[in-house]
């Protein structure tokens, strides 16, 4: 098999199932044993040693392969396993993903497993013996609807017999012993399955068991299985089906790696019970269809997927096919405004009706289009809790990490780039807002910190927001660092309220830790979080109460690349002004237009607003006579009054990127092209305020 | 426009070259950077950039920059700015994409490697890293650019004394062709 071609299907899969890893231990760890979960986690990590195998990455397979073990252990035990085991997931779990980074970046992995692998060895040993001893008196992990399975793959007239054979001390290849096993059960009646699977046998596997449908009694069966060489013993057993499920241990769904693999690449899936459950994180990928009200969480999805529910089919898409087929639908929109334009000047009433009905399919497809690219918050939330556990302890802080909204949808290209910024505003609160347990009993707090992220649609913008209880932020002392950096003059600092002076952390090089931490404070602060969160057509609102808390508050275009704007005429040349940042529209008397030290002001109502003529900024002589028409524009709570040679109204415009040497003039945010094919800038207002 | 092709023996390794036309002299670029030829049309102005940054035209769905070569160059010809041969040549720069209007485009041919003698030392002065060559071919002289040095700022420092030293440049070209 040509490995490399699967790879990054593997690694992007993989990183998922670690998700999923992840938030199992951490449950585990808050809130005990749940069998679901552990389920779960252990198909994950099943999947991972599989598709390691198959693509022949050992070290990621050996790891995967002892976790595994654990895992299975874990979950045949039903209880919360103590914190040195969970420790020890934990570091494997994030030694797998060090490891998944790697080949990533280099295609291969030298990380060194023995030793973790030698540590979980060890625990193990020091559970409980359970299945690895006597794999025939063991507790069932055996589900209700994988005895339905065998209920209903068993042949009419046929009882279900359990064959549990023994290997002999020492044996070697015991994957070629099983095929043999195997194959002589087969021939005393219908093959239903194995545990171990046939190509997970191990050479450390104590024995095998295979579940048969037959005729035949016991002793027929148990003579033939007994000729295979190394069986050192077999015993057989009727399965009361669906009755008493705790008799039987039965791997009721081997599938094949291989398979499972063919899967992932983009096919359609096909709703089979049996691959379900490996499968489904990668339903929440990209699952259209499966995204009924709520959405409440994973468990939710798996349940419906191994119901079999017929909405439970999905392929995985490159998300940069998705952005190419956007790029393309809006060219195509384009044409067709263009061609439409071309009807009406023909008055062919015919062509025109075609293609009225044209441009309505048009609309849909661009909105199915843009529906496509839109996933859950949670896609990227759902590793949160595990950065605020780590960083929580790495801190000594007591913290409950609440999340809000999870089903709240964006864009997908557009949470790929906020997660940093989230990422760092959790760093933040952790860090530098909320307090020691002893700091905050002496203020009349509760001793465990809160940290809120929620994500909530506000129109069609979507808010999220970084609340934490904590410490919140001095004003006095930002002013203060403002002052020592020279960011701003101490007298002229004096002169701004509170809300004003804590703008101040977003300025570049500012950063208020006085111990400089591991994660945040390393210069990276609230001006990077700003400028990406802006990039992307959004902007950051950041209110605190001193002693009380702090609050950042992203607010974000629903898509990247499709905005409402407003169209205006400077010179004879359109532009367009993002309608997020234009107030209202007025018509200014140029008379009323005051000049107070060389700037226009404007009063509208009793508000004093700065007025620039774009018109002169962009190089016509200004105007004296008049009025004119004028946009009031605002960004980040500043506005200021535009003035334009001519309204022309709102339409809804595809936002392109600009190359870097045309975004350096501050100006432009991007460009958009008009229904005449022509290209008209995307007014930054930021520099007009 | 009527094209004067002139045969030219072709023996040994060959350039596969567009060559245009800036005011009175030709120049070239290499076929692999460029990706196709339009005419100048609807071509938006941004206010604020640079002289010689024309604007912004969509390219099927691509915003790309588009630069008038003339003026990056600093080559004064006293004619008209825009004529009906007036070409955009796009071409492929690093990563980007990137228009270039040229008075005109004349020709996609090949020329031997041999006709092309590195830029004379003369020039040596001056940053010449723009200029990769001058192809000598019997009925003119064909001035080499790297599209991409040209975008990046080098060989800027010579532009301003271009246009003039273009006559000498050419003669001296001739005068190692005679020499050796």
């Amino acid at each position: 098999m040509e490995s490399s071609k699967y790879l990054d299907v593997f690694i992007e899969e993989s990183k998922e199932n670690l998700q999923t890893l992840n938030s199992t231990l951490l449950s585990l760890e808050q809130d005990g044993f749940d069998e679901e979960g552990m389920n779960a986690a252990f198909r994950a990590m099943h999947t991972i040693k599989g598709t390691a195998g198959v693509i022949g990455i050992a070290p990621i397979q050996q790891l995967a392969h002892v976790m595994e073990d654990l895992f299975d252990d874990l979950r045949k035990k039903k209880e919360t396993p103590p914190r040195t085991i969970l420790e020890l997931l934990f570091a494997g779990v994030d030694l797998i993903e060090s490891m998944l980074l790697e080949l990533e970046t280099s295609g291969s992995t030298q990380v060194p497993v023995i030793d973790i692998v030698e540590r979980m060895r060890e625990a193990m040993e020091g559970l409980p013996a359970t299945a690895i001893d006597d794999p025939v008196s063991e507790e069932s992990g055996l589900e209700p609807d994988q005895l339905e399975q065998i209920k209903a793959m068993l042949p009419a007239g046929e009882r279900p017999v359990m064959v549990s054979v023994t290997w002999s001390n020492g044996l070697k290849f015991k994957e070629g012993r099983a095929y043999q096993v195997i194959r002589a059960a087969s021939s005393q009646g219908t093959l239903l399955a194995t545990s171990p699977a046939s190509e997970d046998v191990a050479d450390s596997d104590e024995g095998l068991i295979v579940v048969l449908g037959t005729t035949r009694n016991d002793a027929d069966i148990l003579g033939v299985v007994k000729e295979v060489t190394g069986v050192a013993a077999a015993t057989a057993q009727t399965i009361d089906v669906p009755g008493h499920p705790a008799q039987t241990v039965v791997s009721a769904a081997p599938v094949d790696p291989i398979e499972q693999m063919a899967e992932s690449v983009p096919l359609p899936l096909p709703a089979d019970q049996s691959q379900a459950a490996p499968l489904e994180p990668l339903e929440r990928t990209v699952d259209r269809g499966a995204e009924c009200a709520g959405g409440d969480d994973h468990v939710e999805g798996r349940k419906e997927s191994r119901s079999g529910s017929p909405n439970g089919s999905s392929i995985r898409v490159k998300s940069k096919l998705l952005d190419k087929l956007l790029d393309q639908v809006g060219e195509i929109m384009i044409n067709n405004i263009r061609i439409n334009q071309i009807a009406t000047d023909l008055k062919h009433r015919e062509l025109k009706q075609t293609l009225q009905n044209n441009s309505r399919l048009m609309g849909e497809m661009q909105d199915i289009v843009l529906r496509t690219r839109m996933v859950q918050v949670d896609f990227i939330f759902k590793r949160f809790p595990r950065i605020v556990r780590d960083l929580s302890r790495d801190n000594g802080k007591e913290v409950d990490f609440i999340m809000r909204g999870t089903d709240i949808e964006i864009d997908r290209g557009l949470l790929d780039e906020i997660g940093d910024a989230l990422v760092h505003l959790l760093r933040n609160s952790l860090d530098h807002g909320i307090e020691p347990a002893a700091e905050r009993v002496a203020k009349g707090k509760s001793p465990r910190g809160t940290i809120t992220l929620s994500a909530l649609q506000e129109q069609s913008n979507i808010i999220i927001t970084v609340e934490d209880d904590g410490r919140g932020m001095d004003p006095g002392k930002i002013v203060a660092k403002a002052v020592s950096k020279g960011l701003v003059k101490a007298e002229d600092a004096e002169r701004l309220d509170d809300r004003s002076k804590l703008q101040f952390v977003f300025l570049p090089g500012f950063s208020t830790a006085e111990k400089i931490s591991d994660i945040s404070g390393r210069g990276v602060g609230m001006d990077v979080v700003k400028t990406k969160i802006e990039e992307l057509g959004g902007f950051v609102r950041l209110d605190s109460t001193f002693g009380q808390g702090c609050k950042v508050t992203l607010k974000l275009p629903p898509s990247m690349s499709i905005i409402r704007a407003m169209l205006v005429e400077v010179n004879g040349e359109k532009y367009a002004i993002p309608l997020d940042n234009v107030r209202e529209t007025v018509r200014v008397p140029l008379g009323a237009v005051h000049s107070i030290a060389d700037r226009g002001v404007f009063q509208l109502r009793d508000e004093v607003l700065p007025v620039l003529n774009i018109r002169a900024e962009f190089g016509a002589p200004a105007e004296t006579v008049g009025d004119m028409p004028a946009v009031i524009v605002e960004k980040n709570d500043n506005r200021s009054c535009l003035l334009v040679s001519r309204l022309i109204g709102q339409q809804e415009i595809v936002v392109k990127n600009l190359g870097k040497d045309l975004r350096q003039t501050g100006y432009f945010s991007g460009a958009t092209i008009l229904g005449d094919g022509k290209v008209a800038m995307i007014l930054d207002v930021g520099v007009f305020t | 426009m009527v094209r004067k092709r002139v045969k030219v023996e072709l023996t040994g390794d060959v350039e596969q070259i567009v060559s245009f036309r800036l005011g009175q002299e030709t120049f070239a670029t290499m076929v692999s950077q460029v990706r196709e030829i339009r005419k100048v049309e609807d071509i938006t102005r941004v206010p604020k950039m640079p002289h010689y940054i024309e604007g912004v035209m969509n390219l099927r769905g691509q915003i790309t920059t588009v630069i008038d070569l003339k003026k990056r160059l600093n080559i004064a010809t006293g004619g008209p700015s825009r004529t009906a041969q007036s070409r955009i040549i796009v071409a492929e720069v690093g990563d980007n994409q990137i228009g270039i209007i040229v008075d005109a485009v004349e020709d996609v041919m090949r020329v031997p490697k041999d006709s092309i003698s590195p830029p004379p030392k003369t020039l040596a002065g001056m940053e010449l890293a723009a200029l990769t060559g001058i192809s000598k071919l019997p009925d003119k002289l064909i001035m080499m650019l790297d599209l991409e040095k040209v975008m990046n700022g080098a060989g800027t420092a010579w532009l301003g004394q271009a246009g003039t030293h273009l006559g000498e440049v050419a003669e001296q070209a001739e005068d190692r062709e005679v020499s050796t």
